[in-house]
């Protein structure tokens, strides 16, 4: 008897005594990012599940905007995807313009989300019953910093320009280790500046609001074209063009071409570049 | 969950081989729910929520095997897809729930799944409320003792459920109640029975913000105390958690505190509770990035009451747990039979009156980023707060007229703050904003009769009606049930949105129902429309769609 009590109280205790709690008095890191590095490394895609009339939405704005600031637009590849219950991504009188595209609503069916704001970065974590890819934006510096982290499996290069009417695309990539697995490639236009009603998180509406990142159009279809077949070894090129209408009504100085590769076993983005428009 | 699929396995394989030798037990039950949905273009114009798979179903079955002092248990989980208005996070299917249990010398020993509850729950509360698709079952190891006389000992690690998935954060914790009767002997001589309590939870989470140093592990304590005398009850709990930033406090460091307090008194035909709570900074996730009901350690217990009655059931009161403050003042007395107010058989009448407002919050100023981040805002407990979020005053009246006629009329006065309660708007904006600030007052009157039409057949109905100008105004609803014990219910409801300030959504939401029960089986048909709604919590929002089709119900328990 005596030695059962002892074991669940030792048991217990030591639950208790070994369980600090960490308090914390200065709670923000000195910046130590080197963003001059030429060598292109893992970026990564932060897929921003928005609307005009989620008052919470211009937090997770705000939160790509900041780690732009801190590692660069080059490696921080932020996408608005105006997309959700019309509550939300509706438009109204106040709210008169349709950001919606059927791409991102086909996306955001496909992972499954129905509240805003959410994310998912470089899609990491995505299994068919779980929900480890969605993120709040709060989450989203932790789990850049360890995408940037990780190693680049596949490098891009894409260039893009408008002639006629006709926006060309050219898309290159050289695997880094040996890939196992297909590829497919996206590509997409996202344009910024866009001033237009926010709903904002004091419940006002700002109608100089400037909208960033968002999704425009699907180049190559939602999920992509074959891009590339296994096994793909560093040495290899792989290469493709894409030719698509450009939509007048995109500000071509604002607008950037998105390419990105994904396994299509897991959808996990392996490597994304965003590039302007000549 | 190969791992989960082999335990499973194996406690029904032993439950086979051991309890046929030692005469266990082997029990459960199993729910299966599903709705065929129609196209209502009223409801959904567009669509948007007319979902592509037409019909949608989930189900459980929990198996339960106890021989002696050993018990082993599973829960089979299945969605396919998940109904509208249910958390989305439920895909798939699979054994979420197993656990063995055994007991021996004042040791209770659990590991794989459990369910717990420190005190009222304001430190750890795990448990699962199927209805809202709430379930944050632990997995890990339990261990219950009772190592001396009056004291009992529970102590927890393992991490929570978070859908088919399991939360990024380690729990760690401990309770402790001591009965002090059994060491004050002169408690027992006066008629006082008192017991205290302390419990202690500690969370591990990896942080690797490259902004902000996060405090990887995070504590909360509590003690609580328990008294009775005689016909009165006193219960107080007070808790405290260290720094936790979060998604729910916008990532500040501040300190949270909660403190809970209830009396009773109760005697033949008369009871009074009166409670007070007050919370600033409460919220405890085993993810700190959770939002809406995703992974939460602790419980607030609600110092309003719950309605049952579809009406004002639209307008319910959730806990604020980034800070409020509220009482609750309940009465109710029963006038005896034979008396001028009593009548033949006696008359109940009840009354209730809540009201929770904000906690006071002067918050450092934007520009401030360190000492922003540090404190977020600060607290004086001595000074109200300014801003209204819910009260709720109401009476009830109980009667029955005849051996053959039960009636209960209802008054209720709300006042919802819709900026809170709905949009999840936090204090700061709404003082910036104060006339932005959604509201609704409403009055709501129920009449519910129950009628014995003859031996085993009961007509039970419902007037309500909700008058407010406020958000979809006005609503009146009839509700008729008519049961034949011990095998049939009917009913039919009608909710007229009668004065939805937009004329064209003044719509009805009727409901029909057929519920055909055998034995421990029960089969419910129904057919209705359901309103659309916003659930909020912690800033984020999720919309319950709107909808209308052919549902079903089959439960059965063995």
């Amino acid at each position: 008897m005596k030695k059962y009590v002892l074991i669940a109280l030792s048991i217990i205790f030591t639950s208790l005594l070994s369980t600090s709690c960490d308090v914390i008095d200065q709670p923000f890191k000195g910046t130590t990012t080197d963003t001059t590095s030429t060598i292109q490394q893992r970026n990564v895609l932060i897929e921003d599940f928005t609307g005009h009339r989620c008052k919470n939405c211009p937090k997770a704005s705000k939160a790509i905007k900041e780690l732009e600031a801190a590692f660069g637009d080059d490696r921080i590849v932020g996408l608005a995807i105006h997309a959700g219950p019309s509550n939300f991504t509706g438009t109204n009188a106040d709210y008169p313009t349709d950001f919606t595209t059927q791409g991102g609503k086909d996306i955001q069916n496909f992972f499954g989300t129905n509240f805003l704001p959410v994310g998912m970065v470089n899609r990491e974590g995505w299994t068919p019953s779980g929900n480890s890819h969605w993120s709040n934006y709060a989450n989203w510096p932790t789990l850049s910093a360890e995408a940037m982290d990780s190693t680049l499996r596949i490098a891009l290069e894409a260039t893009a320009t408008v002639s006629g009417g006709q926006l060309y695309i050219d898309v290159e990539a050289y695997p880094q280790v040996g890939l196992l697995h297909d590829l497919k490639a996206v590509v997409l236009v996202k344009e910024s500046e866009i001033v237009s009603p926010q709903l904002m998180p004091d419940d006002t509406r700002d109608t100089s609001y400037v909208h960033k990142n968002v999704l425009r159009s699907f180049v190559t279809g939602t999920w992509g074209e074959d891009f590339g077949t296994s096994p793909m070894l560093p040495g290899d090129t792989l290469h493709a063009n894409y030719v698509a209408s450009w939509n007048s009504n995109w500000v071509k100085a604002n607008s950037k071409i998105v390419f990105y590769v994904y396994n299509p076993d897991n959808y996990h983005i392996l490597q994304v570049i965003a590039v302007s428009i000549d | 969950m190969k791992i989960s699929t082999a335990i499973a396995a194996l406690t029904l394989v032993f439950s086979g081989l051991y309890g046929q030798e030692h005469g266990g037990q082997l029990h459960g039950n199993f729910q299966l729910d599903g709705q065929w949905y129609l196209r209502d273009e009223k409801i959904d114009p567009t669509g948007e929520f007319y979902p592509d798979e037409r019909f949608l179903g989930q189900g459980f079955a929990n198996f339960i095997y106890t021989d002696g002092n050993f018990s082993a248990g599973m829960r089979y989980e299945n969605y396919q897809n998940v109904m509208l208005g249910f958390p989305a996070g439920y895909r798939g299917e699979g054994i979420t729930y197993r656990y063995g249990r055994f007991k021996q010398n004042n040791l209770d020993i659990t590991v794989g799944n459990f369910y717990e509850q420190f005190g009222s729950g304001m430190v750890f509360r795990s448990y699962e409320e199927r209805g809202l698709g709430y379930d944050n079952a632990m997995d890990g190891i339990r261990i219950l003792s009772n190592p001396i006389k009056g004291v009992n000992l529970k102590g927890v690690i393992g991490r929570q459920r978070f859908y088919f998935e399991k939360s990024p954060g380690i729990l760690r914790g401990a309770d402790a109640e001591i009965n002090m009767n059994e060491y004050l002997g002169r408690l027992d001589s006066v008629g006082v029975q008192w017991t205290i309590g302390a419990s202690y939870m500690s969370k591990y989470q990896r942080g690797n913000d490259p902004f902000l140093i996060l405090p990887e592990n995070v504590a909360m304590g509590g003690i609580r105390s328990h008294l009775t005398k005689g016909n009165w009850m006193l219960f107080g709990e007070f808790a405290y958690k260290a720094n936790d930033p979060s998604a729910d406090n916008g990532y500040i460091y501040k300190d949270g505190y909660g403190a809970i307090a209830t009396l009773t008194y109760s005697k033949q035909g008369f009871g009074l509770l009166m409670s007070a709570k007050r919370v600033d900074n409460m919220s405890f996730r085993s993810d700190r990035n959770g939002t809406t009901i995703d992974m939460l350690v602790n419980y607030l217990s609600p110092t309003t009451q719950v309605h049952t009655y579809a009406l004002p059931a639209l307008y319910q009161y959730a806990t604020q747990i980034n800070g409020e403050e509220g009482i609750q003042i309940e009465a109710s007395y029963k006038f005896k039979r034979k008396t001028l107010l009593g009548g033949k058989y006696g008359t109940q009448i009840s009354a209730n009156y809540s009201v929770v407002q904000s906690i006071n919050k002067d918050f450092v100023d934007l520009s401030n980023d360190t000492l922003r981040t540090i404190q977020g805002y600060y607290h004086d407990p001595s000074t109200f707060g300014s801003i209204p979020y819910f009260h709720d005053f109401n009476v009830k009246l109980e009667k029955k007229i005849s051996k053959d006629y039960k009636l209960k009329l209802s008054y209720l006065n709300l006042f919802y703050n819709r900026s809170v309660l709905q949009d999840g708007l936090g204090d700061e904006a709404m003082i910036a904003n104060p006339e932005n600030i959604k509201k609704l007052n409403a009055h709501v009157f129920v009449y519910e009769s129950l009628y014995k039409i003859k031996p085993k057949h009961y007509l039970r109905n419902e007037l309500q009606l909700l008058s407010t100008k406020d958000d979809r105004g006005s609503m009146a609803m009839a509700l008729a049930e008519y049961s034949i014990a011990p095998h049939w219910f009917f009913a039919v409801q009608d909710i007229y949105n009668y004065g939805n300030p937009d004329s064209s959504m003044r719509f009805h939401y009727p409901l029909a129902a057929v519920i055909y029960t055998v034995g421990t089986n029960r089969l419910q048909m129904s057919y209705g429309r359901q309103q659309q709604g916003i659930f909020c919590v912690g800033g984020v929002c999720r919309v319950v769609p709107p909808s209308n089709g052919v549902s079903f119900s089959l439960t059965s328990t063995f």
